[in-house]
């Protein structure tokens, strides 16, 4: 296990520059996800990290050694691929010893260390079989085998469970997470899906065109998120923004449109008549007869709750109720937002104003 | 894909292709058996003696072990070098790859007889005419542009990631080609290696003219030179053109499982 440090680290293919200077510092044992959309060289990073790809600027540390310059197979790192990248001519065992032949290890020492990792990950009974002879989840369970059987420094994982469908997900996601307590091997996590990043993460870096947006606990990112980006990328689904005017005289309040105004609990560094954005969860609202009207458009029950997508002045917002409500298309409710758990955002950087 | 039973069009559509495909060799058959000089006609005598004779009172067997050794270093040659280039093309990008790799195409379009006059004059300056060098040398020239560009397709169809996973693992990157990246390989090197093969053993313009002298000549020659020596011995040219179809016919039978994984890899995923 180690800690792994990351300085300054830029990323160009050619003269386009992919990633912009980065600093992430992972503890020892600790489980971080990067987490961002498509593009946004989260994958480019793990791979940096990896060995895969080479590091235009900054440095990166595994324990205490830079590992700029060192190839893949000496920094110790094992890594889950999003294809498993299984070795489809070599069984399920020879897939998961293979790293261990190519150290040396007696054949005994092999055998016996493939047996427990298979067994940890209930694939005692496959070892014979090949890759192709094995089911989606299966073949992810071995790709985690070939990782573990080595007790690497740190585990890299690389969008692992998009290839599954949603119920194995949500399984494999358990696994996962179950595996890194017993084990407590360093662990970068990279996935697109902010509810793996919210569900497995100790720690969250959220990245957005080559640069880290923000890093933190899942929930510190979910109650305070450090801009727009992130307020909207964490959480599903995902926050209203509500663009409009801050007004500090008398009670403050956020104006949207004519007539309609929502209060504000706290207003941070907004001046009275500035330009901004209201950020509210859809499930920070609560029915309320003294609230501000909206106008429904669409419900979607779900059993455990209901999303309302609605109409506030001209803008749509989107309301999730816990308890069991119908509503009509068209129809006129009021509504009011927990003031407390509301947000402000700069119209124009979208910093967070009340963070 | 159609599941509908076959209409009865299609089985005469393919009686007709496979009578086309059959027939001459039918024929060549029946005249490799026949000990006179017909060729339109048979005698309506049957016999082996056209074999007899070709197996052992010619030079056949050793125009079949030359054309064997030729063919298959022909053959290792091409692979290798291919093998190499197709790596090279597929996992690494570098400046002008798909220039060269159009060129390479282009080259391999000559006509084999723009070039063999100045073939010869080099072969005759090295004196290497009438050795097995300057075949392998050829051949292997004249395939490699082709199994090239077969390889790399077939290489492009291996994802990157399990050679990543290997040298993650702890490969180096000879080590992740060897043991990763090659064996998933085989099925397009057999069928690329066959392709090869089969040239070689059905080229004729070539080697008459770089290894024609009696005792270095291969199949092709050496049933070529049954035409002019008394007249043309059509019972043994047929006799001896049986025999020469049977070594690649062979192959494919033996080989033909991995040649249709190979030909038809990455077509359906």
């Amino acid at each position: 296990m180690a800690t792994v440090e990351i300085r300054a680290v830029k990323k160009a293919y050619s003269d386009t520059p992919v990633i912009h200077g980065v600093d992430v510092d992972i503890q020892d044992g600790e489980f971080v996800v990067l987490v961002g959309p498509s593009g946004c060289g989260k994958s480019t990073l793990l791979r940096m990290i990896a060995g895969l790809e080479s590091i235009s600027g900054g440095e990166i540390r595994i324990g205490e050694r830079v590992i700029n310059d060192v190839p893949p197979k000496d920094r110790d790192i094992a890594m889950v691929f999003q294809n498993y990248a299984l070795y489809p001519h070599m069984t399920v065992a020879e897939n998961m010893g293979f790293s261990l032949k190519l150290r040396k290890m007696a054949k005994p020492e092999i055998a016996a260390r493939v047996k427990s990792a298979a067994e940890i990950l209930s694939l005692a009974h496959l070892l014979d079989r090949y890759p192709r002879q094995l089911s989606g989840g299966q073949r992810q369970r071995v790709a985690m085998g070939r990782a573990i059987v080595r007790d690497p420094q740190v585990f890299l994982f690389d969008e692992p469970l998009s290839n599954l469908d949603a119920k194995l997900r949500v399984q494999m996601r358990t696994e996962i997470k179950e595996l890194h307590q017993r084990l407590k091997t360093t662990t970068v996590y990279v996935t697109h899906d902010q509810i793996e990043a919210m569900t497995m993460a100790d720690k969250i870096v959220v990245m957005h065109d080559g640069i880290v947006e923000q890093i933190g606990a899942p929930l510190d990112l979910y109650d305070r998120p450090a801009n727009q980006f992130v307020a909207g990328f964490i959480g599903s689904p995902s926050m209203n923004f509500i663009k409009g005017q801050v007004r500090l005289e008398g009670t403050p309040r956020f104006e949207v449109g004519e007539h309609i105004a929502l209060p504000l609990d706290q207003a941070g560094d907004a001046t009275d008549g500035q330009e901004a954005i209201f950020g509210l969860r859809p499930e920070h609202v609560r029915l309320d007869p003294q609230g501000v009207p909206i106008e429904v458009l669409v419900t979607e029950p779900t059993g455990s709750e209901i999303l309302v997508v609605a109409r506030l002045g001209k803008q749509e917002i989107n309301c999730l109720f816990r308890e069991r409500l119908s509503f009509s298309p068209g129809e006129v409710i009021k509504i009011s937002p927990r003031p407390e758990v509301s947000h402000l955002f700069d119209a124009s950087s979208g910093r967070s104003l009340t963070g | 894909m159609f599941r509908d039973k076959a209409p009865s069009w299609a089985y005469f559509a393919l009686l007709l292709t496979s009578f086309g495909a059959v027939a001459p060799l039918a024929w060549l058959f029946l005249l490799s058996l026949d000990p006179n000089q017909g060729v339109a006609s048979t005698s309506g005598i049957y016999s082996l003696k056209n074999y007899a004779s070709v197996l052992f009172q010619s030079m056949m067997g050793q125009y079949f072990l030359n054309t064997t050794i030729v063919a298959l270093m022909t053959v290792f040659c091409t692979l290798s070098c291919a093998t190499l280039g197709a790596y090279a093309a597929s996992r690494y990008r570098f400046r002008g790859r798909e220039p060269i790799m159009i060129g390479l195409l282009l080259a391999s379009m000559t006509p084999v007889i723009a070039v063999l006059v100045p073939l010869y004059a080099m072969a005759a300056k090295l004196q290497l005419l009438n050795t097995y060098s300057i075949l392998v040398i050829v051949f292997t020239a004249w395939q490699l542009p082709g199994t090239l560009w077969l390889i790399r397709s077939f290489m492009n169809s291996i994802p990157a990631e399990l050679e990543e996973a290997a040298l993650v693992d702890g490969c180096g990157r000879a080590r992740a080609f060897f043991r990763i990246v090659l064996p998933q390989l085989v099925p397009g090197l057999v069928a690329s290696g066959l392709i090869v093969f089969v040239y070689v053993w059905n080229e004729f313009i070539i080697a008459v003219s770089l290894s024609a002298k009696q005792d270095m000549r291969l199949v092709s020659v050496g049933l070529y030179f049954y035409l002019s020596d008394f007249g043309v011995e059509w019972g043994k040219i047929a006799a001896g053109a049986i025999i020469s179809i049977i070594p690649p016919a062979m192959l494919f039978l033996f080989l033909q499982r991995q040649l249709i994984h190979g030909l038809s890899a990455g077509a359906v995923k």
